[in-house]
């Protein structure tokens, strides 16, 4: 039976763009997580999403297209796992867990740390030594005193990007200034 | 030296992925965080999306898992018949109510109704066991009625005849 839902496509006309770039989708959530299961489960996530939104789509896009939702998917695996890690271990380290908190809110108090700080020369320094994807948006933030939103459209990344990039700069300025010391 | 100074994976002027990132990316040597930040831009940077895309020929696809897109299909088939039962659940439950507010005379009432500010005052509908009474009550007075005229004719010679 063929079935169409409010893509307009019918399964079997879904199934053929499934079987054109199974294996594209695939190499790609591959490619980020390095994990065959986790890839496959990611590359169905992908074809399941791109069927809701498929109308949105000229044929000629769709390489590009699902491979900017399978980039998405492998993202957002990536990154919790990645926030789940980092949290263990600075719960192991020092049982901080009130600082973690207050550095996963980078709209919190921007560089509270580095005004106080009687290095602070030093870790202007620091913020400037970093690399993409965390030296333009550090720099703005921490030394230009942008917001968020300000960032993310002199950028051109989405807002979420730019919080997480600054998340994570702020972990690594941590931790250079911990070794520093 | 941190973490990400090992190898140059973002261009600092454009912010976009080098090509070494691009490379590393399909050869497997880059860590877990390194990964995370190339998917991040790739999530939104379509030049980066178009270059990658264009590396990712043919030969250099893995083999898609056997029964994925089997698996695919089969959730979209149950997507779609759980969306089936819901709509047709909802029509059910739509025409439900239709009849019984029919049924109520709600509808009646509103095909001839006026506009709010044109309608005057109505009286208080009166409970059908009020029309019942003034049923009950004309067939009563009609018998009455009917009983009335007997009295005025004159019987008398009628029950004379009777008796003999």
């Amino acid at each position: 039976m063929w079935v169409v839902m409010d893509s307009g496509m019918t399964n079997e006309q879904f199934g053929r763009v499934v079987e054109q770039y199974q294996k594209l989708v695939y190499t790609i959530c591959y490619q980020m997580v390095r994990d065959h299961h986790e890839a496959q489960n990611l590359a169905q996530e992908t074809f399941l999403s791109a069927y809701t939104h498929i109308d949105r789509c000229r044929e000629e896009d769709m390489k590009p297209w699902l491979c900017r939702i399978a980039s998405n998917k492998a993202k957002d695996y990536l990154k919790s796992a990645y926030v789940r890690r980092v949290q263990l271990a600075r719960e192991d380290e020092d049982g901080q867990e009130a600082e973690f908190r207050s550095i996963q809110d980078p709209d919190g108090s921007p560089g509270d740390q580095l005004e106080t700080s009687e290095g602070a020369e030093a870790i202007r320094e620091m913020i400037r030594s970093l690399h993409e994807p965390y030296l333009k948006v550090s720099v703005l933030y921490f030394l230009e005193e942008k917001s968020v939103e300000e960032i993310a459209l002199a950028l051109g990344r989405p807002r979420k990007t730019v919080q997480t990039q600054l998340y994570r700069a702020r972990l690594a300025l941590q931790k250079m200034i911990k070794e520093g010391a | 030296m941190s973490e990400w100074e090992e190898g140059v994976l973002f261009d600092d002027e454009t912010g976009c992925l080098t090509d070494y990132a691009l490379a590393s990316l399909m050869d497997g040597s880059l860590e877990e965080l390194q990964r995370l930040e190339a998917a991040e831009h790739l999530s939104f940077c379509d030049a980066c999306v178009e270059r990658y895309t264009a590396l990712l020929t043919e030969e250099s696809l893995l083999p898609a898992p056997e029964l994925m897109k089997q698996s695919i299909l089969q959730t979209l088939r149950k997507r779609a018949a759980k969306v089936m039962v819901n709509r047709y659940f909802h029509m059910g439950v739509a025409a439900c109510l239709t009849l019984i507010l029919w049924g109520a005379g709600v509808f009646g009432n509103m095909a001839g109704a006026e506009p709010a500010y044109k309608q005057q005052p109505e009286e208080p509908r009166k409970p059908v066991s009020s029309y019942l009474e003034d049923v009950a009550s004309g067939v009563a007075g009609g018998l009455n009625q009917f009983m009335d005229q007997f009295s005025t004719i004159d019987l008398r010679g009628a029950f004379s005849d009777e008796k003999k």
